[in-house]
C-alpha cells in the first residue's frame, strides 16, 4: 500500500491525475449555486469535545491517501473533468455556517469538501460531483480513526498512520462500466407533474435542521407490525405525513413522488467511490377519500419494491449513460450542454415532492467504536424540493435528518408522531433556528 | 435505584405533552407543536441516555456572509457620495464638459468588477477572461454611443488584449508549478486579437498596426509555451478539449 502509494505521488509530480465526471456528477456544477449547492453533510459525534488542531493534522493524513477527495474541478471545452489538486490542504476550522453551505471553490483552495467541527461534532461536507454518500462516509470513517488515533495515543498505540486494510478505492465510473445498450425509457410518470410543497421560507440562507433518534429495534418490530421493510417504513411515513398535512388527506390530481436515491454498489458489485446512485420514485395519487397509513403504507412499499430490481435500475442506468455516450452530443460546447442539462433538470423537478435517502447502517472497525456517539446525514435543497430527509443508523440509533428552508414543520411533526404511535419512543433535536423569530 | 442513577446526569431533555416525545436541549417551546413545555416534565435521565446516547448542539451562525455584504454596501456608498461630489464639482465649476459622467462610468465599472470578483466563483484563468471579455464590450460600447469612430477596435480593446498577455505572464511566473493552467486563456486571447485582423479584412477596422502587434505577441507567446511546454501543455490541451 505505501509502497505503491510512494510510486503514485513520484509519478503526478509530473502528471497530476484527472478523471472525467461520472454520469450522476455531470449534472452537479451545471446547477450548483448558493441557493443549490449540491453539498450534502455527513457528521460524527465523539464522546470528546474536537481539538481542532488535532483533527487537520488527521485530515492531513488521510486527504493524501485519497486521490478522490484531493480533486479540484476543472472546465473544460466540451465537458467538466477533476484534475488533481496541488494547492495547499484546505483548512479546518469551527463550523460557522448551516449545513450543506455552498463550497467555494476560490476561497477553499479549489477542494471541493470541507471538514468543520463543533463541539463533539466533526463534519464532512462534500460537492456532490465528488462522490456520493459512500463515498463520503468512507473518508469521513478514516478521518475519524486517524483523529482518535491522535487524540489517544496511548489507548490507540498500536493503530497504524494509514488506511483501514482491505479498503477499497476504485475510482472507476460505475455507470459506463455497467452500461450495455441504449435504451429509451418510458418517462411517463417521470415527466408527470408532482405535488410540489409551497410555504413561507425562513431568512434566505437559513436552514431548519431536525434530527429524529430512533432506537433501531423499536423502528425494526415497528415496520414488522407493518410487515414493511425500515426504509419502506420511513419512506411511506413521509408520504403519508405529505399526504395529511400538506394535501390535508385530499384527493389530488397530482402523484406525491418521494425521490429515494438508490446505491448501485450491491446490484452491480462495485467498490467505486465516485458516484453510483440512481433514483427511483415512491409514488402515491390520492385518488379517494381518506387513506389509512396502513394503505399509504402498502401503495410506497409495493412501488419501491417493483423500482428497485435489477431489471428496473438497468433499464434507468442505460438510459442515462446513453445520453452522455451519444456521439452526436459528446462534441457540443459545454455552455450549451449546460443549458441544456439545466432545462432538463428543471423539468424533472417537477416531477418530485421531496426527497428520503438512507445511507445504511455505518459499522466502525474494532477500537475505535466506544469512541464514537452517533452518525448523521443532511441533505442541501434544490430548488423546489425544500424538504429533504436523509437517514443513517450507527450502534442502534436510526438517526432521521430533516433539513428544510419552510418555517412550518407540520410535516415532520406528523411524520414522528406517527413513528411515535408505533409504540417507539422519538427524540427530538433542532439546530435552534426559530429563537430569533 | 432509579433516582440514584437519575442523578448522575443532568436533566438535558424535556417531553412534549402534546407530542409525547422526547426534546433535546429542553427547549421551552415544542419546536413541533409549538407548545409550551412544564420544565419538570420529563423522563428518567439515565433511561434516555441509554435509548440515545448523548446529543449534539449546533453553534450559533452568525453569518460571514453578512460581513461581507456590509463591506460591498460601505463602497458602493463612498463610490455614490464620490460621485455625487464629482457632478457637483463638474457642475460649480467653469469647464463646459461633463467629465463627471466618465467618472460615473468608471466607478460603476470598478463596483461591478469587485461584485464579480468577489462573488463569482471560479478560478483566476476564468475571470480574467471573462473580465477581458466584459471590459472590451464596455469599451466597445462607450465608442460605439460616441459616433462609432473605431478607436475601440484599433487601439483600446488591442491594449487590453496585450494586458491580458501581461496578466497570463504574470500570472505564470507566480504559479510556475500551474502555468499550463493559463494555456487556455492564452489561447482565448490569440483569437480574440484574430477576430480583430478579420474584422480589418472585412473592412470594419482602417489601422491594423495594433491588432496585429497584438496577435504576434500573443500567437508567438502560446506557440513558445506550447514548444517548451511539451508533455505539460499537451495535457493540458487533451484535458480541457477531451470529449
Ligand atoms: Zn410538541
Amino acid at each position: 500500500m505505501s509502497e505503491k502509494h510512494k510510486i503514485r505521488t513520484r509519478r503526478s509530480k509530473h502528471r497530476p491525475a484527472w478523471v472525467k465526471l461520472d454520469n450522476t456528477a455531470i449534472l452537479f456544477p451545471a446547477i450548483a449555486s448558493r441557493e443549490m449547492s449540491n453539498v450534502y453533510r455527513i457528521a460524527v459525534t465523539l464522546k470528546e469535545d474536537i481539538d481542532g488542531e488535532l483533527l487537520q493534522m488527521a485530515q492531513d493524513l488521510v486527504r493524501p491517501l485519497f486521490l478522490a477527495f484531493r480533486m479540484n474541478l476543472k472546465t473544460g471545452i466540451f465537458w467538466y473533468y477533476l484534475e488533481e489538486n496541488d494547492r495547499k490542504p484546505p483548512k479546518v476550522y469551527e463550523e460557522n455556517s448551516y449545513p450543506g453551505a455552498y463550497i467555494n471553490k476560490s476561497q477553499n483552495n479549489h477542494y471541493l469538501f470541507r471538514v468543520t467541527y463543533f463541539k463533539k461534532r466533526i463534519n464532512l461536507e462534500v460537492f456532490h460531483a465528488l462522490t456520493d454518500g459512500y463515498g463520503g462516509l468512507l473518508f469521513l470513517k478514516e478521518l475519524v480513526y486517524q483523529y482518535l488515533r491522535l487524540a489517544h495515543p496511548d489507548e490507540l498505540k498500536d493503530e497504524k498512520d494509514r488506511l483501514s486494510p482491505g479498503l477499497v478505492l476504485d475510482m472507476e465510473d460505475s455507470y459506463v462500466k455497467n452500461f450495455k445498450s441504449a435504451q429509451s425509457r418510458k418517462e411517463a410518470y417521470r415527466s408527470r407533474k408532482s405535488v410540489i410543497i409551497k410555504g413561507e421560507r425562513l431568512v434566505r440562507g437559513e436552514m431548519g435542521v431536525i434530527h429524529g433518534y430512533l432506537p433501531l429495534d423499536q423502528i425494526k418490530a415497528a415496520a414488522k407490525k407493518h410487515s414493511v421493510t425500515i426504509n419502506q417504513y420511513l419512506v411511506g411515513a413521509f408520504v403519508y405525513s405529505i399526504y395529511k398535512e400538506y394535501l390535508k388527506g385530499a384527493t389530488s390530481d397530482r402523484p406525491i413522488n418521494l425521490c429515494v436515491p438508490v446505491d448501485l454498489r450491491g446490484f452491480y458489485d462495485s467498490h467505486t467511490i465516485k458516484n453510483f446512485f440512481a433514483m427511483v420514485m415512491a409514488r402515491f395519487q390520492p385518488e379517494k377519500e381518506e387513506y389509512s397509513f396502513d394503505e399509504v403504507l402498502e401503495i410506497v412499499a409495493s412501488s419501491l419494491k417493483e423500482q428497485i430490481t435489477k431489471e428496473n435500475l438497468d433499464k434507468i442506468l442505460s438510459y442515462n449513460v446513453s445520453n452522455e455516450q451519444n456521439i452526436f452530443l459528446k462534441p457540443i460546447p459545454l455552455f450549451i450542454k449546460n443549458i441544456a442539462i439545466r432545462s432538463v433538470y428543471h423539468a424533472t423537478v417537477d416531477a418530485t415532492t421531496a426527497t428520503m435517502t438512507n445511507i445504511g447502517d455505518v459499522k466502525l472497525r474494532e477500537p475505535y467504536e466506544k469512541y464514537v456517539e452517533h452518525f448523521y446525514a443532511m441533505l442541501a435543497m434544490s430548488r423546489g424540493q425544500e424538504l429533504k430527509g436523509a437517514i443513517v443508523c450507527y450502534n442502534g440509533t436510526l438517526i432521521v435528518t430533516f433539513t428544510t428552508r419552510f418555517s412550518d414543520v407540520s410535516i415532520q411533526k406528523r411524520f414522528f408522531r406517527i413513528i411515535s404511535n408505533d409504540s417507539v419512543e422519538v427524540a427530538i433535536e433542532t439546530n435552534d433556528y426559530r429563537e430569533d423569530e | 435505584m432509579t433516582t440514584e442513577k437519575t442523578n448522575e446526569y443532568k436533566r438535558i431533555t424535556t417531553r412534549c405533552p402534546q407530542c409525547r416525545i422526547i426534546l433535546f436541549d429542553q427547549p421551552e417551546i415544542c419546536p413541533l407543536c409549538q407548545c409550551v413545555i412544564e420544565e419538570t416534565e420529563g423522563d428518567d435521565e439515565a433511561h434516555i441516555r441509554d435509548l440515545f446516547g448523548e446529543n449534539a448542539p449546533y453553534p450559533d451562525i452568525e453569518g460571514r456572509r453578512k460581513k461581507m455584504r456590509l463591506a460591498l454596501k460601505v463602497v458602493l456608498f463612498i463610490f455614490v457620495v464620490a460621485e455625487f461630489l464629482m457632478i457637483m464639482i463638474n457642475r460649480l465649476t467653469a469647464v463646459n464638459y461633463p467629465w463627471s459622467m466618465i467618472t460615473g462610468v468608471a466607478l460603476l465599472y470598478i463596483y461591478l468588477s469587485l461584485m464579480y470578483w468577489i462573488t463569482y466563483d471560479s478560478g483566476f484563468a476564468s475571470k480574467v477572461g471573462l473580465q477581458i471579455v466584459l471590459t472590451s464590450c464596455l469599451l466597445f460600447a462607450i465608442d460605439y454611443f460616441n459616433g462609432m469612430r473605431g478607436w475601440s477596435l484599433e487601439w483600446a480593446i488591442p491594449g487590453i488584449i496585450l494586458l491580458g498577455d501581461l496578466i497570463v505572464a504574470v500570472l505564470m511566473l507566480i504559479n510556475r508549478s500551474r502555468w499550463q493552467s493559463y494555456l487556455l486563456l492564452l489561447l482565448f486571447l490569440a483569437i480574440f486579437s484574430f477576430i480583430l485582423i478579420i474584422l480589418y479584412l472585412c473592412g470594419v477596422i482602417s489601422n491594423i498596426l495594433m491588432p496585429l502587434i497584438c496577435e504576434a505577441v500573443s500567437f508567438l507567446y502560446l506557440f513558445v509555451m506550447i514548444l517548451f511546454g511539451e508533455r505539460k501543455a499537451e495535457h493540458e490541451f487533451s484535458r480541457r478539449f477531451h470529449i
